[in-house]
């Protein structure tokens, strides 16, 4: 029999139990515990960075397109140095702040705005069903990019815009498919159940129908916070987007698109930033799912033997 | 005045060729204490007697086009969604079938049972966690502090329906309705889950609704028993009375469909033919085209549920006399 801490009521008490479960549950999946160092690493960046721990960040021609891996120099300098002589690492950090910052705040409000209504759609149905169905269609029916774009030129280009802009262009997705979740968990027995003991519609939602929902949500976030961040760098690579001298690893990836065959580092290692970063969310959404799956946490704290 | 009164009540489905009565005025009533069984054949719309009174129906396609019920007084027809959910749980319970499907899967057994305290707002004495211990003892399971804590599919079947059943009595309500609790379970498992409901429904005195096609948790668990058929009620006797003599050619016919061992009879007679289309039910009597004893008159005229016996009647022009 597995033994869990699954509370037979959310007290106070049994949070502290709750927590040294999870972290147990995260030691049972090496690839999460990889994917979590990443993701301290890029939180130490953007504590570095907001904290000014950096050295400065001068132009120096004399380390223009500087080649990485030469440790002879400063530690700033060991991934190379940019077109202007910049240092490479420096510059990847000092964009971690806005490139998270934006692909974070961006799925975030997509994914609670678009569960919620799609929850909602899917549930209730009828008329605000269909006008929440109709207005998705209505966004999804233009090009996203055109969409951003018309958006961007009417309000200009901000983080703030550029992060609402990407939210509304990426919400239908998730609207979608937290209907067509909904409309499946609606149907099984259980909500019936809930609703013949007692049970109210907020109850029901909260209760029954938005825990099986959200495993699925996540997972489309977390492979969504890719395509953010790529979406990002290419309208900044239009001039919508994110305006220098601030920077960010999609603008990066696409100013060191010019240099791919004199200076490869430039586009390499903030494209790489971003693969890593979302390679690890999408695993920590999958520990995420397999722990909030009673039939399947066991696969995470085994018993020694 | 009966505790749960049901009075000629429709239930009808839209489908696309037609509608399909499901319920066709049927009436029965309810006393406190009282174990009543709903005996019928699949389709005969037991199920759908139970989802009318936990306002379960689905609407769109299905409809509730006149009849009433009444729970001590109340007519539960002309409530509020919010009051009537208010006793859902509370004053009525339902049981379902299927255990595991009504389950949440991914919250542990004891938390699915503390929700119906919290669901209306109850504090019971002693707190909401060991009137869940104590309900777990109460039905049986072992080691109830270690078994909360656990999922459902960590129990067996039988478990499950138990704890299904903790769940319905968790805030001792008036009426519990059972639908068909034991049909998914072994004979063994049967047994001991039908001297649960009869002991835990003692506990409080409540009345019950059984739904089955179990004749033999009938004849252990129900006081009194309305046989159904399309739809209909045609026959409703004192459990003794029925297995004695019953007196409609139907339920004649689905006591001789089933073996006994207190009989001499040899060989089982079945019902000829099969249950009704519900889009084409027969004119006049529902049961004609398979009952033997049927006239010209039975395919005009709908026969009326009648007294035929000290608190029994029947749906029959031509009932079967006395034995």
């Amino acid at each position: 029999m597995t033994d869990t801490s699954a509370e037979l009521l959310p007290t106070r008490e049994r949070r502290s139990r709750r927590i040294l479960w999870l972290l147990r549950a995260l030691a049972g999946d090496p690839m999460a515990v990889a994917a979590a160092i990443w993701l301290l690493i890029v939180v130490l960046a953007i504590l570095t960075d907001s904290l000014s721990l950096l050295g400065d960040n001068r132009i120096s021609l004399k380390a223009r397109n500087l080649p990485p891996f030469d440790f002879g120099q400063s530690w700033t300098l060991w991934l190379g140095a940019d077109a202007l002589g910049r240092p490479l690492l420096v510059r990847l950090i000092q964009a971690t702040s806005t490139t998270i910052g934006i692909a974070v705040v961006t799925v975030l409000t997509s994914l609670i705005g678009g569960t919620l209504l799609g929850v909602i759609a899917g549930y209730f149905g009828g008329v605000v069903g269909n006008v929440i169905m109709r207005i998705c269609d209505i966004i999804l029916g233009f090009p996203t990019l055109l969409v951003a774009l018309f958006g961007l030129y009417l309000f200009g280009p901000s983080v703030g815009n550029l992060v609402i802009v990407l939210a509304i262009t990426r919400m239908p997705a998730y609207i979608r498919v937290a209907r067509a979740e909904t409309l499946e968990v609606r149907e099984r027995l259980f909500v019936d159940a809930a609703r013949v003991f007692g049970g109210g519609p907020t109850w029901i939602l909260r209760t029954h129908i938005l825990p099986s929902v959200a495993p699925t949500m996540l997972t489309l976030a977390s492979v969504n916070l890719a395509m953010v961040m790529l979406f990002e760098s290419g309208l900044s690579y239009l001039g919508l987007g994110i305006q220098p001298p601030s920077v960010s690893w999609g603008l990066m990836v696409a100013q060191g698109q010019g240099y791919l065959s004199s200076a490869w580092w430039l586009g390499f290692f903030p494209g790489l930033a971003v693969m890593l970063t979302t390679m690890s969310f999408n695993l920590l959404a999958n520990w995420f799912r397999i722990v909030n799956d009673p039939s399947q946490h066991w696969r995470l704290v085994k018993r020694r033997r | 005045m009966a505790l749960l009164e049901v009075k000629d009540l429709q239930v009808s489905f839209d489908t696309a060729s037609g509608p399909i009565f499901a319920l066709n005025g049927v009436s029965f009533s309810l006393e406190r204490g009282e174990v009543l069984a709903l005996l019928g054949e699949s389709g005969s719309g037991k199920s759908v007697t139970a989802s009318a009174i936990m306002d379960l129906v689905p609407n769109p396609p299905g409809a509730i086009d006149r009849g009433s019920i009444r729970f001590d007084g109340t007519e539960l027809l002309k409530l509020s969604r919010t009051e009537r959910r208010d006793l859902c749980g509370s004053r009525i319970a339902l049981i379902f079938q299927d255990a595991l499907a009504a389950l949440n899967p991914v919250y542990p057994v004891g938390w699915q049972i503390a929700e119906m305290y919290r669901i209306h707002g109850r504090n019971p004495a002693g707190g909401v966690e060991k009137a869940v211990i104590d309900l777990l003892t109460a039905i049986g399971i072992p080691d109830p502090e270690r078994r909360a804590r656990q999922y459902p599919h960590e129990f067996s079947g039988g478990m499950r329906q138990r704890i299904m059943i903790a769940m319905a009595v968790a805030l001792e309500p008036d009426v519990i309705i059972a639908d068909e609790p034991t049909t998914a379970l072994d004979v063994t498992i049967q047994a001991q889950v039908v001297d649960l409901l009869a002991t835990i429904r003692k506990r409080s005195d409540a009345g019950m609704i059984f739904i089955t096609h179990d004749l033999g948790v009938v004849a252990e668990l129900a006081d009194r028993v309305a046989v159904m058929y399309a739809g209909r009620i045609v026959e409703t006797a004192n459990v003794f009375e029925l297995f004695e003599d019953a007196r409609h050619p139907y339920s004649v016919g689905l006591l001789g469909s089933q073996p006994r061992l207190d009989t001499d009879e040899d060989e089982l007679v079945p019902i000829p033919g099969s249950a009704p289309n519900p889009l084409a039910l027969p004119s006049g009597c529902a049961f004609r085209t398979r009952c033997p004893r049927a006239e010209g008159l039975c395919a005009e005229v709908v026969p009326p549920l009648e007294t035929v016996g000290p608190g029994r009647q029947a749906a029959c022009h031509f009932p079967v006399s006395p034995a």
